[in-house]
């Protein structure tokens, strides 16, 4: 499992709910304040929609009331209107009289000496209309013959026989728009006629003299074209530069007129705002985290402390005193720690003791069993000692006694005494060399352990079957002592459990060879096995299916752990079908 | 920590990767258009530019995922215009131009532009670039002898013999194909040296008393369409009855709206007819007419044929430096009325008929 630093989640989580909330508060503020600079510019910007509408339509209606003045005057006054008129209006360049068929009859112009009286206008646009029953008509952008430039034409009827067309400066338009500034300077209008030509467009005013399109451009295709009357637009010019405003259409001709200014111009405050809100968020970026640091530095020293002292206790030393903290909790587990501590070193003074009478009632135990031992070993030889002795007393006084049964009485007192002292060094020798490691030939050494146990099964008429091989000597490096302490105990437990079971003809085999695992002494006996339910558990500490007077429960754990242990071998359990079968498993080397 | 300098890391790197998308290199493919797009030439410009772009609008600026950028400029029918405008594309490291729209501004030009620049003309006509292996290309029929020899006969096979000239003086490369050329194939053919020659910039009282000098039969006018139309209007209000040709120049939609009744029976010669009924042709008729809300010059037309040159090979490659010998190996192309076939020094052959004003319409005449 991944573990996490505590101290570094401890950190984030400070620096994420300071810091977000921060950045969400400044990011709402922001929000908050765009949003309302652009209704204020929009606002603004439909105002002057309002007034250019307003304008355009008084500039349009000012041409047609001169119009008026003309179908009323005309008549009477005739050339001289005409002169007149041409002389006090500056939007005008050229009027011109023509008849039912077209034909100039009369004009005046400001700009073009080419015009005749006599010439044909009857496949224009415009006498085309009113031959279709107009009363007047307002023509597009279309490049006018009088002067070369883009122009706008209105015509008129002035009686049944009789049309007037007044062509039309586009720079009347540009006069009209240099009223719309913007604070930078820039024109804040453009107006196109509709189908798309530019008629005013001051601060690009070719786009006017060649008859450009607004058709390709960003803010056609993306408002003017999906309809987004009086709706904020934010487009990119020609230039590259970035706009916002508004657009409409006049009521009179449906020209399209665009108010824009430039985006980084009118957003000046609110970015100059923007600054100084993200300085001051920075700035409370940085003391909260600062003070994050702060207080997770606070918090986790303690715990610091805690942890190294906790590792002191771990690594056995024993602390007396943690510094005092500030936090109550923090303060409570150290108290609690301490606590702790004290009554894990009573404990283990408890177990060290409870382990010390384990190990006295083991070695009783063991002492007992080896008492027992001795005594059933001796119980033969003394009875020969004693029938030999009571044997010759009784002679002697019946005067029985003769020279060689006296003899043949001493031999048997010398032979088993010889006898008790030779089995009184063999188990000295177990109980004196317990861990000591020599070279041993193992067969020899097995055959020593039998003969201590050997008579306790005699006497309980528990036969032993000895299959050890001993053609082929098998020569150790080991601790007789252990590895006796071990066989003993097993073969032990199997005398225990087949007096217990009542076995008819109990039999206990032991085998040794070698294959690949190493060098295997068996141990097997017929008392019917170790029941499967806990087979698993028998070498566990104070498992013991003895009554508690009979057993400890250590016995077998103390075997497993000097076999695997100390020998570095093996000890395994299983159930044949008779009984249960220990093997001890050493290491060839 | 090491966790948070990990995570500071990522974040930064998040950053750079944004930065550096905003900042990525404009890889655009700039194509200069130069016309004259104001003042009195610019019916022809202007009616250019608008056929040059629908085609491109038509596949919204971008060829191969690239996007196509055509930068406008107007070089109002002067010199000193035309070369600061060529100045202009050489200096941005433009290196397809397309422009000019006159022989004279394109005469003014062609010296200027670089080797491994190629100039593209949609209606430069003039004889004086016909055979040159210069980076010049135009779909524009050139001024040939071959052209002027039909028109000749055409003269003379309808009795017309004693010709007076009114040309622009100021589109002097376009006009002196007609009077010189023209004139001498002319008399070659059997007719005679022009009998007048007067500048349409000259005041039309002064041309008038000149014609009225000669007995002239047909009068051929080289200028464009406002001028040609007035002129027209002009003579025949002070009862000039002779036959008029007019240069295809003038052959637009301002010329018969100011033309009136003048100009019935005006002559025409051209490669183009407004009538025509080619698929191809009404297709680019109705989305020109869609889009600008007007009917297409001849001007239009071929702005337009050129923009589809450009962009069917462009679609090939986008190595403009090998444009010019990639046109030339495909060689002929699907005109709007009819083939484009390119010759080896990037001139057109296309057919040429006459053509005649009849109520109002330019109508291919018969014979």
């Amino acid at each position: 499992m991944h573990l996490k630093s505590l101290k570094n989640n401890i950190l984030i989580y400070l620096l994420v709910f300071t810091i977000i909330p921060l950045f969400l508060g400044s990011s709402i503020i922001l929000y908050n304040g765009y949003n309302s600079e652009k209704k204020n510019i929009l606002y603004n910007h439909s105002q002057y929609l309002k007034q250019a509408k307003a304008q355009i339509t008084s500039l349009l209606e000012d041409i047609e009331d001169k119009g008026e003045y003309v179908k009323k005057n005309y008549s009477r006054k005739k050339h001289n209107l005409v002169t007149g008129l041409l002389h006090v209006s500056k939007s005008i360049n050229t009027i011109m009289i023509l008849n039912n068929d077209g034909i100039l009859t009369d004009f005046s112009s400001s700009t073009n000496d080419r015009i005749f009286i006599g010439y044909d206008y009857s496949n224009t646009h415009f006498f085309k209309a009113l031959q279709k029953g107009k009363k007047s008509h307002w023509t597009d952008v279309y490049l006018s013959w009088d002067n070369y430039t883009p122009s706008i034409s209105y015509s008129f009827r002035i009686d049944p026989n009789t049309l007037a067309v007044f062509i039309i400066n586009l720079r009347a338009l540009d006069d009209f728009s240099d009223k719309f500034k913007s604070g930078d300077g820039s024109s804040m209008i453009r107006i196109v006629d509709k189908e798309g030509i530019y008629i005013s467009y001051l601060e690009y005013p070719e786009a006017v003299y060649q008859r450009k399109t607004i058709l390709n451009t960003e803010v056609y295709k993306k408002y003017i074209k999906n309809n987004k009357i009086d709706e904020q637009i934010i487009f990119f010019d020609s230039k590259k530069e970035k706009n916002i405003g508004v657009y409409g259409l006049s009521e009179k001709l449906h020209w399209t007129i665009i108010i824009k200014e430039k985006y980084d111009y009118v957003f000046k405050t609110y970015y100059a705002n923007l600054w100084f809100i993200i300085l001051f968020t920075l700035l409370l970026f940085s003391i909260s985290i600062y003070f994050s640091f702060r207080l997770s530095k606070s918090i986790l020293r303690p715990l610091d402390l805690l942890s190294d002292k906790m590792d002191d206790i771990a690594k056995g030393k024993t602390i007396e005193k943690i510094e005092e903290n500030h936090y109550s909790e923090l303060e409570k587990l150290s108290q609690n720690f301490l606590l702790m501590q004290k009554k894990i070193a009573l404990r283990e003074n408890e177990n060290r003791q409870k382990d010390k009478q384990i190990y006295d009632s083991i070695k009783m135990a063991q002492m007992g069993e080896m008492i027992g031992n001795i005594a059933h070993q001796w119980r033969q030889p003394l009875s020969v000692i004693s029938t030999a002795a009571s044997g010759m007393k009784m002679q002697k006084e019946y005067g029985l006694l003769d020279d060689a049964q006296f003899e043949h009485c001493c031999d048997l007192i010398v032979d088993s005494t010889q006898f008790l002292s030779e089995t009184i060094e063999t188990f000295r020798n177990f109980i004196r060399d317990k861990k000591e490691v020599r070279e041993v030939i193992l067969q020899e050494e097995i055959e020593s352990i039998l003969k201590i146990v050997s008579a306790s099964l005699t006497n309980n008429h528990i036969t032993l079957v000895n299959k050890i091989d001993y053609t082929h000597k098998i020569n150790l490096l080991l601790s007789v002592g252990e590895l006796s302490q071990v066989v003993i105990n097993i073969i032990n437990n199997a005398k225990d459990i087949l007096l217990e079971k009542k076995i008819k003809d109990p039999l206990i085999i032991i085998s040794l060879f070698e294959d690949k695992r190493g060098i295997i002494l068996t141990i097997e006996d017929n008392a019917g096995g170790v029941p499967q339910e806990i087979i698993g558990k028998i070498f566990d500490p104070y498992f013991t299916t003895k009554h508690q007077s009979q057993g400890t429960g250590l016995g077998l754990h103390m075997s497993y752990r000097i076999v695997t242990e100390s020998l570095k071998g093996d000890l395994i359990v299983e159930n044949t079908k008779k009984g249960a079968k220990f093997f001890i498993v050493l290491p060839l080397k | 920590m090491e966790l948070i300098y990990k995570k500071s890391l990522g974040i930064l790197c998040i950053l750079l990767i944004f930065i550096g998308c905003e900042n990525k290199q404009d890889s655009d493919l700039k194509i200069g258009f130069f016309a004259g797009l104001s003042g009195k030439y610019s019916n022809l410009g202007v009616s250019s530019r608008d056929g040059f772009m629908l085609a491109f609008d038509e596949i919204n600026y971008t060829i191969k995922n690239q996007k196509i950028q055509i930068i406008e400029k107007d070089d109002q029918q002067k010199d000193q215009k035309a070369k600061e405008t060529i100045e202009y594309f050489v200096d941005n490291n433009i290196k397809l131009i397309v422009g000019n729209t006159t022989s004279s501004m394109t005469k003014v030009a062609l010296p200027l532009i670089p080797k491994d620049t190629l100039l593209l003309s949609s209606t430069a006509s003039s004889s004086f670039f016909t055979k040159k292996d210069d980076n010049l290309l135009r779909i524009q029929v050139d001024n040939s002898s071959k052209r002027y020899i039909s028109l000749a006969k055409s003269f003379i096979s309808k009795g017309y013999k004693n010709i007076f000239f009114i040309y622009d003086s100021k589109n002097k490369a376009h006009t002196d194909d007609y009077n010189y050329i023209l004139e001498k194939i002319f008399i070659d053919q059997g007719g005679k040296k022009y009998i007048g020659k007067e500048d349409l910039n000259s005041k039309y009282s002064n041309i008038l008393v000149q014609l009225q000098k000669t007995k002239s039969d047909m009068i051929v006018i080289v200028g464009n369409s406002v001028d040609s139309a007035s002129i027209i209007q002009y003579l025949r209000l002070h009862n000039v009855h002779a036959k008029i040709f007019v240069s295809g120049w003038a052959k637009t939609n301002d010329f018969i709206m100011q033309g009136g009744k003048a100009i019935e029976g005006v002559l025409f010669s051209g490669t183009y007819d407004e009538n025509s009924q080619d698929k191809r042709f009404l297709r680019f008729k109705t989305a020109y007419e869609n889009k600008y809300k007007k009917s297409p010059s001849v001007f239009a037309l071929q702005g337009y044929e050129l923009a589809q040159i450009i962009i069917q090979n462009l679609r090939n490659s986008m190595d403009v430096q090998t444009l010019k010998q990639r046109i030339l190996q495909i060689k002929r192309y699907d005109g709007l009325q009819g083939d484009i076939i390119f010759d080896k020094y990037g001139d057109v052959m296309r057919n040429f008929f006459m053509m005649e004003v009849r109520n109002s319409k330019f109508v291919v005449m018969d014979d």
